[in-house]
């Protein structure tokens, strides 16, 4: 008890006397997941377009697909991706394991089908009536597309913020992949992970602290969002 | 002035195998109005939005200025020209002056074109009060306005009308039936759907009625009886 409390208080100290360890692995964090986001939320966003506004050969599928990456467990995808990108792997060549690229692109796999999946469903839910509105003023495909996109931009907005707290906190395959490498590719959750075991809880308290001050703050605000924007 | 005018022939559609209408020829044209008439799911809506472009026939041949255009380019003419108004009009999450802006904008009018055209219909439709409203919290008869003001800025040569009058008190039906009288005059052509097997004499030259896939035409010069014969409640209101 005694030990838990001591830990705490020294987690603040470390939180805001800026110690340069614990905010440059933060920093590794929020920068992979966010260029994670970055190229994953276009990409499904656009699918997820086409698959609720066209019909398609292949489009169950698909989403049958997306629904199944879904249920992945991270470990998988980063066991997977081990094998590809080892030095023996058929990647093993473009020499990414144990780089931050790597856990860029296993945060990619493991975000686009849920905000594909969820910015799906919201289309899918949006009125039909926005689209042919846009159309018969004359709106372009592609301007009727960002009008959608437009009058549903809160569904959107969850489903980004889904996808983004899937793999801020995600630990098997950063560690995997990533290889826990301090200054490099030790983010949030392996170090959270690493100095557990290590039996120095101050810096996992320090770091749950900052996920848990994110995840209250991003879904504050999107809720302050919605709550503006909920109107007939 | 020359009339635009556009021929379907051969248009059928059909959901899910189940054969809506088959109509084997229908001429829509500038100055005139024309009421559609028909039960609940005869498809008076989907023939709208097919002559709209929104939605795809099954089959059709397109005739524009006596040319035979296939369905993408005929799409192209028919969305400048022609504009769908839905039976509840959805409004952008915006004012009602960007929701009458939206589609100059997107069709790439210059600035000051677009500030004199919406103060223009701003006025036309009674709306200059509301015009930095959030057009989502307006009223039925209100969005209504904006939805109408909202294809007239943008000169079009046809507007469909789908079910103008439903879900208007009487002030609001003359309001509409005045404005719709005022574009016949400047020469737009109108066509009104209506559940209500009625029609109002003043107002349209010719009449259609959707039944069992068909699509039966009556014009006033040779079916003076049959117009005679029916009235919309709702439009004999109006007239009293
Ligand atoms: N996208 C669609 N998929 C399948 N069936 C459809 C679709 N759109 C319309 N239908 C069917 O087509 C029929 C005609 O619909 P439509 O909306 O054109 O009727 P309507 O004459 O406008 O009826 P109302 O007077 O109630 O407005 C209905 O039976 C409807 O269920
Ligand atoms: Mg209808």
């Amino acid at each position: 008890m005694d030990s838990i409390s001591t830990a705490s208080l020294h987690a603040v100290y470390l939180l805001f006397s800026g110690d340069k360890e614990l905010w440059n692995i933060i920093s590794i964090s929020f920068s992979v997941s966010l260029r994670a986001i970055l190229f994953a939320a276009p990409l499904a966003v656009l699918i997820a377009f086409a698959m609720a506004y066209h019909r398609f050969f292949g489009r169950r599928v698909l989403i049958y697909v997306f629904n199944t990456l879904l249920s992945v467990p991270a470990v998988i995808i980063g066991l997977t991706l081990y094998i590809i990108f080892s030095r023996n792997g058929p990647l093993g060549d473009l020499k990414l394991l144990f780089t931050q690229d790597a856990m860029i692109i296993g945060q990619f796999i493991l975000c686009m089908p849920l905000i594909l999946i969820m910015s799906h469903t919201t289309f899918q839910s949006s009125d039909r009536r926005i689209w042919e509105t846009a159309r018969t003023l004359g709106a372009t495909r592609i301007q009727a597309m960002l009008t959608v996109m437009y009058e549903i931009r809160f569904g959107l907005l969850a489903a980004l913020i889904a996808g983004f707290g899937r793999i801020i906190a995600e630990v098997g395959c950063s560690m995997m992949i990533g290889g826990n490498i301090l200054h490099y590719t030790r983010n949030i959750p392996t170090a959270i992970a690493l100095e557990t075991s290590k039996g120095d809880f101050s810096q996992g308290i320090a770091l749950g602290i900052v996920l848990l001050v994110m995840a209250m703050v991003l879904n504050l605000s999107l809720s302050l969002l919605q709550g503006r924007g909920e109107v007939v | 002035m020359t009339t635009f005018n556009i021929t379907f022939k051969d248009l059928n559609k059909s959901f899910n195998q189940h054969l809506l209408f088959n109509i084997p020829e229908l001429t829509i044209e500038s100055g005139r109005c024309c009421l559609l008439s028909g039960i609940n799911g005869s498809g008076k809506s989907t023939l709208l939005k097919i002559m709209a472009g929104l939605e795809t026939p099954n089959n059709a041949e397109i005739y524009y200025k006596n040319i035979k255009l296939d369905w993408k380019s005929a799409c192209k003419q028919i969305h400048k020209k022609i504009i769908y108004l839905h039976q509840t009009p959805l409004m952008f999450d915006a004012s009602v002056a960007d929701n009458i802006k939206y589609g100059m904008r997107k069709q790439g009018y210059s600035r000051n074109k677009i500030q004199e055209s919406v103060k223009m219909a701003l006025q036309w439709a009674d709306l200059e009060h509301l015009k930095d409203n959030n057009a989502r919290l307006l009223s039925g008869g209100e969005k209504q306005r904006v939805a109408l003001a909202r294809a007239y800025v943008l000169s079009p040569e046809i507007l469909l009308f789908d079910e103008a009058f439903s879900n208007l008190d009487t002030q609001g039906r003359t309001r509409i039936f005045e404005q719709i009288c005022k574009l016949k005059d400047e020469g737009v052509g109108i066509i009104l759907t209506s559940h209500e097997l009625a029609h109002n004499t003043s107002l349209t030259e010719h009449h259609m009625h959707l039944e069992n896939t068909h699509l039966k035409i009556f014009s006033k010069e040779n079916n003076i009886e049959h117009f005679n014969n029916i009235k919309t409640p709702e439009l004999i209101l109006v007239n009293a």
